[in-house]
């Protein structure tokens, strides 16, 4: 009789001790979880900025008569690409992220051709309305790549963490599943050199 | 890496300690003079406004994109305060010649990214071009203060002059009621209000003895030596209580020279 209550309090201990843990252990996972959406959300505003910039830097190369229409509908309709893919929070897959990122690269490559076809205007690289978007321009892929680092970060942070026993176990049984980053690409491993 | 090199490179500033003061001369292109003159200039600047300004200069980024060595900088420092936002890094690679400045979240919408540019361009530059960097830097944070002005008053950092006024606001405040208390009694009149004085008298004394300037005002009998703000500068001296933690995400500008 008294042997069984003691079991009985240790099989209820046992079972505490586990169901704690599997809590405490989940509950850091949705932390990790929340933190890469967080951080997305900068590097989707981030994008989004630099696309609310070139309908401006667009308007304002056009008024250069000869300025070759091919560069501008190139970087129009990277444009139009790039905002038409946007990526849920909730499902930060590596196959959503590569999309997402080629998207923003043709972009990114569109626009440099831009500017450096901007270099054979002198009167355009003189216009003071093109020296602020060129500035903004500058600032917007410093704060891209800032993002972006930093949500590499917290998915590194993250993947390891599911990947780890035991919360492996609790990961795979809440369905948390790995999340795509950014990969070093050429043309946007280094913020492109906007020079006056 | 001999001790002599530290600092040469602006990389090697992500591994050291965080610096206890707002200007670091690491490639010494500012003499001691200049150096302690610019520190007092932003030091009283972020005790009145809270918004803290830094400089350092180093030899080199080792490479890397000034803007962005500069931003993972200023983001591990933390440069401004935390939920304001609102620090500035001014980085100077003098064997690059490239300056870069970058500004905390709080400070973007004031001094934009071309805002940035223009001072580094219209007002650094020109003197860097003849080695005066004194003049530059001198020149580049004056034009800071000018676009700030007025966005981030009040609240300020340790020492801050518009904390003791507050204070001596409410000391003057308490003494107006201890006033109106002593006036009420002394018009009951007689013998009663000779002892009122007495009891009220060491409480005055008291209550003024911090501040100074308020009280100064109060009696309006004060000599010259007591007017204005001036004795706010004895409590300014207490030196830099080290960056409070501001974000940075990227906003500024670079140039070179």
């Amino acid at each position: 009789m008294k042997k069984s209550t003691l079991t009985l309090l240790l099989v209820v201990g046992i079972l505490i001790v586990v169901v704690v843990s599997v809590i405490k252990s989940y509950n850091g996972l949705v932390t990790l979880d929340e933190e890469t959406n967080g951080k997305w959300a900068q590097v989707e505003s981030a994008y989004q900025r630099r696309a609310d910039l070139i309908p401006n830097l667009v308007n304002t190369v056009k008024g250069y008569a000869d300025f070759e229409k091919e560069t501008l509908t190139g970087v129009i309709e990277a444009r139009s690409k790039a905002t038409g893919i946007s990526v849920d929070a909730n499902n930060l897959s590596p196959e959503a992220i590569a999309n997402f990122q080629a998207a923003q690269g043709q972009l990114s490559g569109a626009l440099s051709r831009l500017l450096v076809t901007v270099e054979r205007y002198p009167d355009l690289k003189a216009n003071q309305n093109f020296l602020g978007l060129q500035s903004q321009l500058e600032g917007t892929e410093n704060r891209i790549k800032i993002e972006r680092d930093r949500f590499n970060i917290s998915i590194k942070n993250f993947n390891s963490t599911i990947r780890k026993f035991p919360k492996t176990l609790i990961a795979s049984s809440f369905g948390f599943e790995k999340k795509g980053y950014f990969e070093a690409d050429q043309g946007t491993e280094n913020a492109p050199e906007v020079s006056f | 890496m001999p001790f002599g090199l530290f600092g040469q490179n602006a990389q090697d500033l992500l591994y050291a300690p965080i610096p206890n003061q707002l200007v670091s001369d690491y490639s010494d292109i500012l003499s001691d003079q200049e150096e302690a003159s610019l520190e007092k200039m932003l030091l009283d600047y972020a005790d009145t406004t809270s918004t803290q300004i830094s400089i350092v200069t180093v030899a080199t980024t080792g490479g890397d994109n000034i803007n962005l060595i500069t931003a993972e900088i200023a983001a591990k420092w933390k440069i401004g305060q935390e939920g304001k936002d609102n620090g500035c890094l001014i980085m100077v690679a003098s064997g690059d010649r490239e300056i870069s400045i970058q500004n905390g979240y709080g400070l973007e919408p004031y001094l934009t990214d071309f805002t940035t540019k223009q001072i580094i361009e219209t007002d650094i530059l020109p003197y860097f071009k003849q080695q005066n960097y004194y003049n530059g830097l001198l020149a580049g944070a004056n034009s800071i203060f000018e676009v700030l002005q007025g966005t981030y008053e009040g609240k300020g950092g340790r020492n801050s002059r518009t904390g003791s006024h507050k204070k001596n606001f409410g000391r003057l405040l308490i003494l107006v009621i201890f006033m109106l208390i002593y006036l009420s009694r002394n018009n009951k009149g007689g013998g009663g209000g000779r002892n009122g004085a007495f009891r009220v008298g060491p409480l005055w004394w008291l209550l003024s003895s911090g501040g100074h300037t308020m009280s100064g005002r109060g009696h309006s009998t004060g000599g010259y030596g007591r007017g204005g703000g001036f004795s706010g500068g004895g409590f300014s001296s207490g030196g830099f209580g080290g960056f409070s933690g501001g974000g940075f995400g990227g906003g500024g500008a670079s140039g070179s020279w």
